[in-house]
């Protein structure tokens, strides 16, 4: 397929690929995880985890610039060594497949319950691998591509449901923002901060797309904004959703986005089941930060072993995949594995900030990064 | 290698369309579902609910839209399930009817009179859970029995849960006496809290079916009636604001009669403010319209004096009868349908944390404070 020619990736690409990353199954349910974690503050908090994640961006995509013709699996060898960075590497790996499968599983339970009541979950689950494994063989470039048609259309989609529900905002259900006083507001906000980032990841993909680019050093920018746009999304959702439904009737909805699309009402009722048309776009968000994962998940152990074709690895990996997916038995058990994945993905996102420390500590990729330029 | 590798997926493609080309598992014809619009709930022996659905009959909703019953075919169907509980009842539903319910496009849910007093709890969580169910389904209570309602035939709709749903939508908003605020949404708020509500009432007729006034709910129990003039007083404490509807007044002889007032722009707000542990609600109500009747012919006033002196009746107007309003049902029902609770929860956190358990007692002890402006701005065609 690939003989020898390398694809490549733009830097607006780049971006476009962190937010699709990003936005995916947990849009649907993060005001509820944001306002059970930290009441009120939940809104400051996802923007708080926003701006974390941003941070995070920046330290990874410098770290990536540093060892520019690599990906993690092998820098992080190249930095702390054989065993630690294989070790690194295989906790991606398997946070990788875990998240995907998280993924598929919630995608796959919300789509049950607001429009396919009675087709089986594995046969929606089934379905959406075969397609996000027929686009992530066609490897990274057709996957950027698709990502760049789809953002719009789930941005779209997420601001309406923000704008549409304007008229019933009410800005008095905000109000213990100010009224708990700022001190209470920001300690409640920082100490769900750790729950609420999980609905940040995705962004790692930064440590994998940069050996794609024609000029790496221009990702930073566009790597931020990609986390720029989720930030300002998800925070304006949650605002929304404490202000048309209030903190309570928040906490207990299981998805609160839906349920916010439901309540849109357009004059003369032409239109009376926008939720519809939200799910489906909403599918398609899903569906590229599938890809992501999953491309993460197959590419990463292609590196690992060292190897260069990808391809047979996906469906090596796709068993994993539905068996993480297939596990939980009940909601309750599916929120518990977002849980896992979400803990394992903070650790994975803190791995930048170890290596870069310790490659300048030992100097290890500078003398490569001047070899560029 | 390469090309059997492609030849192979090709293979794998085509054999896993198969299944997913074949037809959608949730197929689900149009004319095999029953669209239940309105939902009736009384109470019957033995602890027993009588549960009334109006069905849609598709076919004859297809074609013609609005627009009364025509030709012999009725529109709706009602079908009234003597049941344990909401599952029992659609349960039996089944077993009654040859289509499948779609509670997705329901417009009403009535609770009836005896029923309300009972308590709405036991079906109310159904309705929550259901995820085909809208939030902005209009929740009323009726006089009387709710089975009663849904006899009614409109002749300016095709189903009467629509007719009552279009009263409370649009006509709330030039009608005063219609509230308008509650739907399955806004009454799991306050649920989860706890919280009274107040509920649009329904009342039918020989031949007709009003909407006006409303039923105060505490505990999900029905307390007792607010009149149409009552409901105007919680609208503006609720700050439900209209941009029509019509005031009236007596004024002596001399000084035109009965006046009415057409208000086309409104605002209010209610604000608890706290002070030495006294919470006060502090409201303002703001109105602007112009006199669209004066009784009188004799007028003996100038004009500009006049208006003045009109204005400051209708202030006093309103400032009475939201202050007769809110003592009745502070003193009588000792029910917070002002939503003071939800706004001491936004505006003193901690109060609230601290007193949230004797509630009921703190709310005997609020205090009103009303601001009340109205301005005339036109008389219409000629001068009074």
């Amino acid at each position: 397929m690939s003989k020898g020619k390398q694809e490549y990736i733009s830097p607006i690409q780049s971006g476009v690929l962190v937010s699709s990353a990003i936005i995916g199954s947990v849009v649907v349910t993060l005001p509820r995880i944001a306002t059970q974690a930290a009441q009120h503050s939940g809104v400051l908090s996802v923007f708080i985890a926003g701006i974390i994640s941003l941070g995070l961006t920046v330290i990874a995509s410098y770290l990536g610039r540093r060892f520019y013709n690599q990906t993690i699996i092998e820098y992080s060898v190249t930095i702390v060594g054989k065993i630690p960075g294989k070790l690194m590497g295989a906790l991606i790996i398997i946070y990788s497949i875990m998240s995907a499968g998280t993924a598929l599983r919630v995608f796959a339970d919300t789509l049950k319950v607001f429009m396919l009541p009675k087709t089986p979950v594995e046969f929606i689950m089934i379905t959406m691998l075969i397609v996000v494994i027929y686009t992530i063989y066609k490897g990274i470039g057709v996957i950027a591509k698709i990502s760049e048609s789809f953002l719009p259309l789930v941005v779209i989609a997420l601001l309406l449901v923000i704008a549409l529900n304007f008229q019933d905002f009410e800005i008095r259900n905000l109000r213990p923002l100010i009224s708990k006083g700022l001190t209470t507001t920001l300690i409640e906000a920082f100490e769900a901060t750790p729950k609420v980032i999980t609905a940040f990841l995705g962004f790692e993909i930064v440590f994998f797309i940069i050996p794609f680019m024609q000029d790496p050093d221009k990702i930073t920018p566009y790597a931020a904004g990609g986390v720029l746009l989720p930030t300002i999304i998800y925070t304006a959702l949650t605002a929304m959703c404490i202000g048309v439904f209030g903190i309570e009737l928040t906490k207990r909805v299981l998805y609160p986005t839906i349920s916010l699309a439901r309540v849109i009402e357009f004059p003369g009722s032409f239109a009376e089941r926008f939720d519809i048309l939200v799910s489906v776009l909403w599918i398609l968000g899903v569906f590229t930060s599938i890809n992501m994962l999953f491309y993460m998940a197959s590419f990463g152990i292609t590196r690992i072993v060292g190897l260069k074709n990808f391809r047979p690895f996906i469906f090596i990996l796709v068993p994993f995949v539905y068996l993480v997916a297939i596990l939980p038995q009940n909601i309750y058990q599916i929120f518990f594995l977002i849980q896992i994945a979400g803990y394992a993905g903070i650790i994975v996102t803190l791995f930048p900030v170890l290596l870069l420390l310790i490659s300048k500590i030992t100097g290890k990729g500078e003398k490569q990064h001047a070899e560029k330029n | 290698m390469l090309k059997k590798i492609r030849i192979s997926i090709c293979l794998y493609v085509l054999l896993f369309s198969i299944p997913i080309l074949s037809g959608c598992w949730d197929r689900q014809e149009i004319e095999s579902n029953a669209f239940i619009l309105g939902v009736g709930i009384d109470a019957a022996k033995n602890e027993k609910i009588e549960v009334t659905f109006e069905v849609a009959l598709p076919q004859s909703f297809a074609g013609g839209g609005e627009g009364g019953s025509s030709g012999d075919e009725e529109p709706t169907l009602d079908i009234s399930i003597v049941a344990e509980d909401m599952v029992d009842a659609t349960n039996s539903l089944l077993a009654r009817l040859n289509h499948y319910p779609d509670f997705g496009h329901l417009q009403l849910v009535v609770f009836g009179e005896e029923y309300a007093k009972k308590g709405f709890q036991e079906v109310m969580d159904f309705f929550f859970r259901d995820t085909s169910i809208r939030y902005r389904t209009s929740v009323a209570v009726s006089e009387g029995e709710a089975k009663k309602i849904f006899e009614f035939k409109p002749k300016t709709s095709k189903s009467v849960s629509r007719y009552i749903n279009q009263i409370i939508k649009n006509n709330s908003k030039e009608n005063l006496e219609i509230f308008q605020l509650q739907t399955i949404g806004t009454i799991h708020d306050n649920y989860i809290r706890n919280s009274p509500v107040f509920l649009t009432k329904i009342s039918a007729g020989e031949n007709t079916v009003g909407v006006a006034g409303g039923g105060v709910f505490k505990d999900n129990k029905l307390l007792g009636w607010l009149d149409g003039q009552e409901t105007h007083a919680v609208r503006w404490l609720i700050g439900d604001t209209v941009k029509g509807g019509t005031l009236r007044i007596k004024m002596p002889e001399s000084k035109g009669g009965n006046i009415g007032l057409d208000i086309f722009y409104s605002r209010s707000s209610l604000t608890p403010v706290l002070k030495n542990d006294q919470i006060t609600a502090d409201v303002k109500i703001y109105v602007e319209g112009d006199i669209d009747f004066v009784g009188s012919r004799n007028v003996e006033h100038k004009v500009e004096e006049l208006t003045l002196e009109w204005e400051k009746a209708f202030e006093k107007y309103i400032r009475e009868n939201v202050n007769s309003t809110f003592m009745r049902t502070r003193d009588n029902y000792g029910a917070d349908i002002f939503e003071i609770d939800g706004k001491t929860i936004d505006y003193y956190p901690k109060y609230w944390e601290a007193n949230k358990e004797r509630w009921d007692e703190v709310f005997k002890t609020v205090e009103l404070e009303l601001d009340v402006d109205v301005n005339i701005r036109r008389v219409g065609y000629v001068q009074p």
